[in-house]
Parts: structure tokens; sequence; C-alpha cells
């Protein structure tokens, strides 16, 4: 494995009643203690999002975190730019700590090294597409010609070209998706995060995406970590996979190890109903 | 059988004999059963006196009796047509419907009830002239005597909304006194000095006077004797021309060659309609007989006003103390009926001050704090409230009003024109709404559409001013969402009267206080649709931006308020909408524009002048409704109506 470009130390998220309350010190050390989800919950009244996950990931591939609702995947896939702290643990991008950053610090590492894709896509409706994938490019200060000229590119890569003047309620959801990948492509970060990117789109036009996502990774060698809640999409796209369970690491390894060696009967199940299907 | 014929014979002769006597014994009986109606007057003396007319009239004359509320020229007609019987206090020669009905033989009016009659005229504080050594103010116009005097004065009562001139206060439009008073300042060529400034409405004119003479700052106004303030201050008559009968007439109706002469000494008399008079003459006698000293109606007047006492209230005391004055009025046996009636004396006054209470409840009523609070606050504090008035004056209204009176009726026009083609890309709303306000000019208001958009115009641009950046601190703050949600229920139900006169007090007379009362009224909904539009705004939207990090601005200006703009546009639209609504409350203050004619409709009756300018009203409302809520649409729906869309 090549080397490290996000590492996640024992990282733990409880969402308490009040934000930074005292029952989520409380929580954290329950589950710290090995107490399960449903009885930390009875005690504190804190939900839980994460029970102590830690995972390398490599740079250059794409990692798959792998999870049903509720296993806390898109939470943990939060933690990676912050958009939520967690509770505790540590989490590393090129070896610093980016829970250490200022707000100042953090923007610099949100606007040019951690860029994203979200499952409902997030684009701005009140503006066309070209202005929408401009918009990271915009938000950190480039001219308005520059960004375009860059997203324009950009837009071309992901087969959108000539869509420039539509705005998103014009297009199909796929098209959108493209949108959203061309906006977090166009910021030329190092890592790309997509929280369940195709999960929206239905399953030919997902099974397209995942193609051109494939192309586009070979191009560019970027860390991508990618939120699924489909094993075939993982297996599919992912060098190293990551079963999320309940906010706690079921199975970490390449698609090999988890096909062939099942750590559990949970990682099994997946596989079993897979080669079922 | 015979015995039975006696019988009846006897009873005959017993009720022949009687029904002359219970004849004799009760009197004709009054207005022939008919319930008799009084106008209700709204100022002290009239009051009072109709008040004790009532009672001497219930209780010595066992009439039914009915106080009817009413405008002065609605009264005065329902009179002449005998749906009132009575106008208790009546002024000579000040209304021409009423000279017109007695002309016509409709009305009476009899009595003097005044003695030596009542004075008007135009006045200034008396320590403008004499100073006054205990308030510590020097005589700021020692020479003004006569009116001839008055040019020279002007800069003293300089007018904030047009400075260079004066400013006269005149009467609310719709009483007589108002056309009185505009055609003597015409007369004597005063109009190029002094703006003609109609208080529009009677306790406007007083709470005017009132804040002046307290703050010790000069104020020319019209007013009459007797009245409450006469009695609580101390006013300096400016001398007229002397009286002539004929220029006088001219003067009050209007008509033939004007001449100058002084206000006439009003002679106060009860107004009766004709039937009601051939019907009652004993009642008539009464009415002749009914006079006040004018001592005495000052002093019953200052009471009235001192411990805000009701006109019911003092006639009931007036009746209790002065007996001696009002038994020489009426015949022995009335006399008695009317003393027989007062309840004993030390029972609980009649409401006047506090209503009866319920007994589990205490007095708590804050009433005469609140008023000498704000009496105190006029006094201490009013000149910073002028400060901050006469820079909104000169820094906001002012400007808008010139430059909206400085662009030409067709240029405006225009405008309208390519701003409705702007907001709605429709032709048909091009043509339309400009050819609507054209209409409004073709009614001859143009003016005063003008004024009134001005100050809308006005009033929303503060409103936006401070209710945007409000509704977006408050979208982020749950406290200050939690504090504002009753300030904003209150502002929006409180009764617009209830600060309309206080507003006015601190600010004076005019657009300034139209303004506040404007915009408390109308921003309340501009603060809410912002927060609830901000608000709305969709958080995965939202999220994703915070990802390409964007700075706290940028969240605001790029995704939220944009996305939160169809709210905030409507907040605009209803912000706008309810500033014309208060447009018409708005001239009872004294601000210019179509709300006055609106008003002056009513007082006068003039059905078509306030129906006429309701609907420029109603015009200006739709066209700035339509642009704006066109404004509040996406741009793209904008478009799409016009030309067809490229997919």
């Amino acid at each position: 494995m090549s080397e490290a470009k996000i590492e996640i130390r024992d990282v733990y998220k409880v969402f308490g009643p009040r934000e930074g309350g005292p029952q989520e010190a409380r929580a954290v050390e329950l589950l710290r203690q090995g107490c399960d989800k449903a009885s930390v919950q009875a005690e504190t009244g804190c939900n839980v999002g994460l029970a102590g996950v830690s995972a390398t990931l490599a740079a250059g591939q794409i990692s798959c975190i792998m999870g049903l609702s509720g296993s806390g995947k898109s939470t943990l896939v939060r933690h990676l730019n912050r958009l939520i702290d967690p509770s505790a643990g540590q989490i590393l991008i090129d070896g610093s700590n980016i829970l250490d950053l200022s707000m100042a610090d953090l923007r610099e590492l949100r606007r040019h090294r951690v860029s994203m894709v979200f499952q409902n896509f997030g684009l701005l409706p009140h503006v066309n597409v070209i202005d929408n994938v401009a918009f990271g490019l915009d938000v950190r200060g480039e001219s308005q010609a520059q960004a375009r000229k860059k997203a324009a590119v950009w837009l071309e890569r992901v087969g959108l070209l000539g869509y420039e003047n539509n705005y998103p309620d014009e297009l199909s959801g796929g098209m959108r998706q493209r949108v959203g990948l061309a906006r977090a492509l166009a910021i030329d970060a190092d890592v790309l995060l997509m929280d369940e990117a195709f999960s929206a789109l239905d399953p030919l036009i997902r099974r397209d995406m995942q193609d051109q996502m494939l192309a586009l990774q070979q191009r560019l060698q970027k860390t991508i970590v990618f939120i699924t809640h489909d094993i075939d999409e993982a297996l599919r796209l992912g060098r190293y996979i990551v079963i999320l369970r309940d906010g706690k690491v079921e199975q970490m390894g390449s698609p090999d190890d988890i096909r062939n060696h099942p750590a559990n009967e949970y990682v099994e199940r997946f596989m079993v109903r897979r080669s079922a299907a | 059988m015979g015995k039975l014929l006696r019988t009846l014979a006897l009873a005959s002769m017993c009720l022949a004999f009687m029904l002359p006597l219970a004849a004799k014994g009760q009197a004709a009986p009054c207005n022939a059963g008919q319930a008799v109606r009084l106008a209700d007057l709204n100022w002290e003396s009239a009051s009072f006196t109709t008040h004790v007319v009532r009672r001497i009239l219930a209780s010595g004359y066992g009439c039914a009796t009915e106080i009817v509320p009413g405008a002065s020229a609605a009264i005065e007609s329902a009179l002449a047509q005998d749906d009132l019987q009575i106008i208790a206090e009546i002024w000579s020669g000040r209304s021409s419907i009423i000279e017109e009905a007695i002309r016509q033989g409709k009305i009476e009016v009899v009595g003097d009830t005044l003695a030596g009659g009542a004075e008007q005229g135009w006045y200034v504080p008396d320590f403008l002239v004499h100073g006054d050594a205990e308030r510590g103010i020097e005589a700021l116009a020692p020479d003004l005597r006569n009116w001839r005097d008055l040019p020279r004065y002007k800069s003293l009562f300089t007018d904030p909304e047009d400075p260079g001139k004066g400013r006269f206060l005149n009467c609310p439009s719709g009483w007589v006194c108002e056309a009185t008073n505009s055609r003597l300042l015409r007369l004597h060529g005063l109009e190029e000095h002094y703006t003609n400034f109609r208080a529009g409405t009677g306790a406007a004119l007083d709470a005017a006077i009132n804040s002046a003479y307290d703050r010790g700052r000069p104020i020319l106004f019209y007013y009459w004797q007797p009245a409450g303030l006469m009695a609580k201050y101390k006013f300096h008559r400016i001398e007229q021309d002397p009286f002539e009968q004929k220029c006088w007439d001219a003067i009050v109706s209007g008509d033939g060659d004007l001449c100058s002469s002084d206000f006439l000494r009003a002679r106060l008399s009860v107004a009766v309609s004709a039937p009601f008079a051939d019907r009652n003459p004993d009642l008539v006698a009464f009415f002749e007989k009914l006079q006040f000293e004018p001592a005495l109606m000052n002093r019953m007047i200052l009471e009235m006003t001192e411990a805000r006492r009701s006109g019911e209230a003092m006639a009931d005391r007036f009746l209790r103390e002065h007996p001696d004055v009002w038994r020489a009025w009426l015949p022995q046996e009335v006399g008695a009926r009317v003393a027989a009636a007062l309840a004993p004396a030390g029972m609980p006054e009649i409401a006047g001050a506090a209503p009866a209470g319920h007994g589990i409840f205490p007095d708590w009523s804050a009433s005469d704090l609140v008023n000498r609070q704000l009496m105190g606050m006029v006094k201490e504090y009013g000149g910073v409230f002028r400060r901050v008035s006469d820079f909104m004056l000169a820094g906001v209204l002012l400007p808008v009003e010139r430059l909206m009176l400085a662009i030409p009726p067709w240029g405006f026009l225009l405008l309208v024109a390519a701003l409705s083609w702007h907001a709605t890309r429709k032709p048909v709303a091009a043509v339309l709404y400009p050819a609507c306000l054209y209409l409004v000019g073709a009614m001859g208001l143009w003016d005063k559409l003008m004024q009134t958009f001005a100050l809308v115009l006005a009033s929303t641009l503060v409103s936006i001013v401070i209710g945007i950046p409000l509704g977006i601190v408050a979208a982020r703050s749950r406290v200050l969402r939690r504090v504002l949600a009753p300030v904003l229920d209150v502002m929006q139900t409180l009764p617009s009267f209830v600060y309309l006169i206080p507003v006015l007090m601190l600010f004076g007379l005019g657009k300034v206080p139209a303004l506040f009362a404007t915009i408390i009224y109308a921003v309340p909904p501009l603060i809410r649709l912002t927060t609830l539009g901000l608000r709305q705004v969709d958080p995965d939207v939202v999220e994703a931006a915070q990802a390409f990090g964007v700075t706290r601005w940028q969240m605001l200006t790029k995704v939220t308020l944009p996305l939160a703009r169809p709210s905030i546009m409507a907040g605009i639209n209803q912000t706008t909408m309810m500033a014309l609504a208060m447009v018409v409350v708005a001239s009872m203050i004294g601000a210019r524009g179509l709300g006055e004619d609106v008003l002056a409709g009513i007082q006068t009756l003039d059905v078509g002048r306030g129906l006429q300018a309701g609907v420029a009203i109603v015009i200006l409302a739709i066209v700035i409704d339509r642009i704006t809520q066109a404004y509040g649409r996406p741009r793209r729906q904008r478009a799409a109506t016009s030309e067809e869309k490229p997919r």
C-alpha cells in the first residue's frame, strides 16, 4: 500500500441534546468502556454516530466506506473536511491534524485541498451550470473569466459541453451529478470526498457514472473517499474498503480480502447475498 | 240592574273627571314620546353643554334621550333632516350647511349659551410676546401684535418641510374654520410667507400646540374659545382688522369679493330641527334661557381636561354644585324634578376618570403615569427628537419628494412603463399601468399622488434598511427571534392611533411622524419574511457551499440571500402595501397626499372627492404591487414568459 494520505484515529461522534454538552463527554466515556449504541443512548440521551473509528486511507486511490443507513458512513466522511467536528479523536491529512486548524485555515483546506460531491447534488438552483462548476473557484477569489474558463474545461471532461447556460432544474439527475462532480474537480484538490454520489441515480446511469469515474481516476490519480451503501459499487470502485456498522469498523481491506476472507458473519452475509443475486 | 247602571254612571263620571286632571299633571309628553337625539360633540364645551341639556331633558322633562356621534358635516345634515333633534352648541356663521338649513326653515337656532359669545382667531403662545420669567423664556417676538407683523416673524415659525416659509397651523380639512383661515391667509397675502398646514385632526392640532407650548417653542395656530387649551395655557391673540359683517360673510362663504375683517365673535346657540321646535315649545323656552358665564365655562373645561373627566361626568358635577345657575333656566316644577333626580350627594361619581370597578380588581391604571412620562419626555428630550426629525426630513423625505416632483409627469409615466416592461415582460402591463396612473393625473391628483408615492417610497426604503439586516440577524439568532416575535406582534396589532399622537408630540406635525408610524406598521412583514426565507434555504445547498470554504459573507451573498429572494421580495411587496394602507391614517397627523383627500372627503361628506382619492390609492397600490411582485419571481421565469426557452 502506498503512503497514507488520510488517517482517522479513534474518532468518536455522539449527538447530544445540546452540542458540546456534558452528556456527550459522558457518552464517549461509556463507548470507550465498551457499551453499545442502545445502552449509551438510554443512559445519556445521546445519539451515537461513530464509536471509535480508526482507518488509514492511501494516497492516489479510491477508498470506499461501505455501510447500511445509520452505520455512520456519511457522518465519517463529513469529518474529513470538518463539516462535522468529532467528539473525540484525531483526523490527519498529510500528517497534520486538521482539528487544530483555525477557521481561516480550515477554509483554505476546503478551498484548495479537499473537495466534496453530495448525494443530493447541492447545486445552486439560481445559478447556471457553468457558474455552478466555477463556484469553488469563485469562492476562493479567482476572477470570473478565469473561473469560467477552468470550469468549461471540466464541464467538457464530464461530458456536459453545451449545457453551460442551463439551470440545474433543467437537467436530469445524472447530468446534475456530473455538474457536482465537475464542481468538485474544478478546484483541483488532492482529496475528493464523494458522499453516496451515485445513489440517487437509476442503475444504468449509475453504471455509466462509475465507468466515467474510473476513467477519470486513471488520469487524475486523486485520493478519493467514496461512500456507498452498495457492496457492488464498493467492490467495483474501491481499491480499499472499510465496512462500517453502528459506528464501528467491521472489516477493512482490499476487495479481494473482503470477498475471500470475511472477518465475521455480518460481512459474510453481504457476500452471500451478492453471489446469490 | 239599576244598581249596575248607577255604578257604571258613577264610574264614567269619575273617568270624565279624572282625564283632564291626568293630562294637566303630565303635560304634553316630551317630543310626542319620541326619543330626542342629541349630537355627540367631541370638544369639551360642547360635550359638557350637550350632557347638561340631556340630563335636564331626561330628568326635568321626562324625555327619552339618545346621543348620536358623527362628523360635523354629517350631524349638521342630519339635523336639517330631523334625524337629529338637537345640536347643543352651534357657532353662529360657521357652517354653510346650517346657514342654508336656517334659510329653508329646517333648523331653528335658539338661545345664547355663552354670555358674550366665543372668541376665535390666530394665536401664538403668550411667552413669545411677553416672555416667561418663571420658565426662563425670553420674548422672541415682543412686537408681534397685528397680522401685518407676521411676515417679519416667519423665521420663528419655520416649516421644517418647507424651509424659508413659516408654518401656520390651520384647522383640519373639513372644518369650517379651515376654509375661513385659508381665505384670510390668501387675502392677507400671507401665503407666500407661510405654508397653510392642516393638522389632519383636532387631536393632532391640540397635540402640536401642547408639545410646542411645553417645550417653550414658537407656534402660530388658529384656535377658539372656550376650549380646554385656552383654559390651560396663556395664548396671545393676533389682531385682525376691525370686524365687518359683509366681509366676514364673504370670507365664510367664499362668494363675492373678499375683504378684510376680524373673526366673528361667534354666538353659541342650541340648534334644533324645526319640527322638534314646533312640537316642544317648552323645551325651546328652556334653550332660550340656557346660558353659562364664560368664567364658569372655562372652569368646567379646565376641570375636564385636567382631571380627564368626560362631558357626562362634568355635567353631573355641574348640576350638583351649581343649582342656582340651572334653576334660573327652568320653571319651578321642572327644576324640582331635576333636583329630585340627582342622586344623593356622596354617591360615587359617574364614570369619569376611572370606570366603576368590579370589586375584585385593584386600580392599577397606568394612564396618568404614561401621560406624565410622555409630557416629561417632550419637555426634556423634545429638542433631540426634533433634530432626528429634521434629519429624517432633510436627509430622506425631502430629497425623495423633490425628486418625485422634479420628474415631469410624462417622464414618470415613461419610467413606470419601462419598469413594468422590465419587471413583467408583458406589453399589456407596460401600457396598462402608466395608463392607470395617467387616469389619476386626469382626476387632478397628480401632485398628491407624487407626495403619497414619495412617502411610501421613503418609508419602504427605511424599512428595507432596517428590516433586511434585522431579518438576517434574526435568522441566525434564536434569542433575537424569541425577543423579536412579540415586539413584531405588538407593532402589527397595536392600533396606530395609539402611537400616532405620541410620535407626533415628539417629532412634530407632518411627514416625519407619518414616516415613523408607517415604518412601525410596515416593517414587521419584511423582517418576518426575510427570516423565514433565509431559514427555508435548502440545508443541502448550504452544506455544499460550506464544503467549498465560503466565508459567512459569501454564504450570505452568494447562497442564502439569492435563494431567499422570492421571500424577501414578498416581504418588500407587503411592506409597500402596508405603507400605502397607512397613507390615510398618516394624513390625520398632517402628512400631505392622497390620504388628505380621503380624510377631507369623510369630514366634509364630499363622497366623490374621498372616493376619487381612494381609487387613486388603489391604483397606486396595484401598480406598485404588480411591479414588485414581478421582481420577486425568478429571473428565468420572467424571461420565459416572452421568449421561448432554448431547450
